[in-house]
């Protein structure tokens, strides 16, 4: 029997529905050797901004129950310095990839998908309105204006399928969802991470130096699968679910819920090869139970 | 180029209290890597822990490598209920390492506190085979007590000229292990600008050496510890901040120019 994993996201045709989560997995050459990058379906960057960050004071990592945060702050070389130094390695890979973009107004989103909007291989941008480690009191994915203002603008500056990245840290993640598809958006990806604290009782401060952080891994996966199910059955266009995703059984979980493709994130730090294995792991579940397609099943769960 | 393998636990040993030497088939390591260098390790199957563990190289044999550790937390912890026969699945070796310059006129004075000392054995070992003719190279190993101190005889064996320093006085002389390697520079006996030193130990350890020692041999380096997640150079986790920006201790470390450490 023929399987098909086929998926498609806007304009974006992936072999498989299992991608890189943005931040997780660099520029993909970080992990060459160890993981089976041609497996994938797709890469998403770490985040790119238009001018270089350095990112927030350190430590930026501390593991709790289940999962870790992270307040990485967004350090990047800056889109030009992406475009001329990790663009040549990535080329490489041969397989779809996702730039994940943040601006400090629609203006920079619209500068940023305008620089990228020449590079070929660049198949979509994503648009990140939703890192918790940034300046901003409030992030851009917690209002339904700002989200559609940067989704039009990034619109009006590029014809590659665009994804918007939702927060969970807001109080209705369908209204965002709504306003970033009326804008245009052709697909939503969900969750970044929660915000969120670890605290050193000895020292009595926090774990990180950013104070707060983002949790992803196994601990965030209920919520997520929450909100994913809610978006799903909210709007038209594709959903990309993720977090906590560490094995093909969770990515299935995500899929039943709605996911047309899957993020994996936190599970490249534990199995470099994660990606890889989830891909293979889905289509033996498909195989399994007879399932031609695996667009038979997005959103299959029973009511 | 580093391999993601499950590796066969040769032997386990507690050779000190809470503190275990685990020796690991690993011929891929043992052939690649070089001081300073570190293995991620998963110490347990489920998701609590999640990530992986990054551990110094401690030594290296003809196919194997071995890990020195104390028991810190809950990771650490199951990896000292492992027992030889058990597979260990481990990525490396990560990460740079020592840099060991042939034919300089240097003194090396290797500078251990604590469990510090862990990868600097390795290093002994590399420097005791690299340097033809006399040159000595000096160790000092700070510890909290007499109890704590690890690797004496290992170093005395290398031929090294080993001087001990505790907290507690208890063995040695009553300091820390930047103290008496201040102290030791300072006697006079040894030109300042050529002592290089080799340095590993907790933060405020390597606060201390990089204030102290900068007028030192500029080919001084340390080895430094951060809380890591990929261990890779990836995810941006594990920086630390140098004269020249935030660098990855993973990835542009662990080991570090002393002169390239910024604290403030």
């Amino acid at each position: 029997m023929k399987t098909s994993l086929k998926v498609k996201i806007g304009k974006l045709t992936l072999k498989n529905p299992v991608m890189t989560a943005s931040g997780t997995f660099g520029y993909g050459v970080e992990f060459e050797g160890l993981a089976g990058i041609k497996e994938l379906g797709a890469i998403v960057t770490k985040t790119i901004t238009l001018r270089a960050r350095a990112g927030n004071r350190p430590p930026r990592v501390i593991e709790t129950p289940s999962g870790m945060l992270n307040s990485i702050g967004l350090e990047n070389p800056g889109v030009d310095r992406f475009i001329k130094d990790k663009m040549p390695s990535l080329r490489r890979f041969k397989i779809p990839i996702v730039a994940s973009i943040a601006g400090e107004s629609a203006a920079e989103y619209k500068r940023l998908a305008g620089k990228l909007d020449g590079v070929k291989e660049i198949e979509a941008v994503e648009i990140n309105i939703s890192c918790p480690n940034i300046e901003t009191s409030k992030l851009f994915a917690q209002s339904e204006k700002s989200t559609k203002d940067i989704v039009e603008a990034v619109r009006s500056a590029t014809g590659k399928t665009i994804i918007t990245k939702l927060s969970p840290n807001v109080t209705d993640i369908t209204s965002i969802a709504r306003a970033a598809e009326s804008a245009g958006s052709h697909a939503l990806s969900l969750i970044n991470t929660l915000t969120a604290m670890a605290v050193d009782i000895e020292k009595k401060e926090s774990m990180l130096g950013n104070i707060t952080g983002g949790l992803s891994g196994p601990a965030v996966k209920p919520v997520a699968l929450a909100m994913v199910w809610k978006v799903y059955n909210a709007v038209k266009i594709p959903v990309i679910g993720m977090g906590g995703i560490m094995d093909w059984r969770d990515a299935v979980e995500f899929i039943l819920c709605g996911s047309t493709a899957v993020n994996v994130g936190t599970a490249n730090f534990v199995n470099p090869n994660a990606g890889a294995e989830i891909a293979e792991g889905i289509k033996k579940y498909l195989r399994k139970k007879k399932i031609k397609d695996i667009n038979d099943i997005i959103g299959g769960l029973r009511k | 180029m580093p391999k993601h393998v499950l590796a066969k636990i040769i032997s386990q040993k507690e050779i000190k209290k809470g503190c275990f030497r685990m020796r690991v088939k690993a011929p891929y390591v043992a052939r690649t890597a070089s001081a300073g260098q570190f293995l991620h390790i998963r110490c347990g199957d489920s998701t609590n822990p999640l990530l992986r563990r990054p551990i110094s190289i401690h030594r290296k044999g003809a196919d194997y490598a071995e890990i020195l550790y104390n028991v810190v937390g809950k990771g650490t912890d199951i990896l000292s209920r492992k027992k030889a026969g058990d597979k260990l699945d481990i990525i490396g070796p990560l990460g740079s390492g020592f840099k060991v310059y042939k034919n300089d006129r240097s003194i090396r004075m290797l500078v251990a506190g604590g469990m510090g000392v862990a990868p600097l054995l390795g290093l002994g070992e590399e420097l005791s085979r690299s340097i033809k003719g006399k040159k000595r190279f000096i160790v000092i190993l700070g510890a909290k007590t007499q109890k704590h101190v690890l690797c004496e005889s290992e170093f005395r064996k290398l031929g090294a000229e080993v001087y001990v320093a505790t907290e507690d006085g208890s063995k040695g002389k009553k300091a820390l292990a930047t103290e008496l390697s201040r102290d030791i520079i300072k006697s006079g006996k040894y030109k300042r600008q050529e002592v290089c030193i080799y340095a590993a130990g907790p933060m405020p350890m390597a606060r201390a050496l990089c204030r102290m020692m900068q007028r030192c041999s500029p080919e001084s380096q340390i080895s430094l510890e951060e809380r890591m997640a990929c261990g890779l150079g990836a995810c941006l986790g594990c920086v630390i901040d140098t004269q020249s920006g935030y660098k990855r201790v993973c990835k542009d470390g662990p080991v570090f120019a002393l002169r390239e450490v910024a604290f403030k």
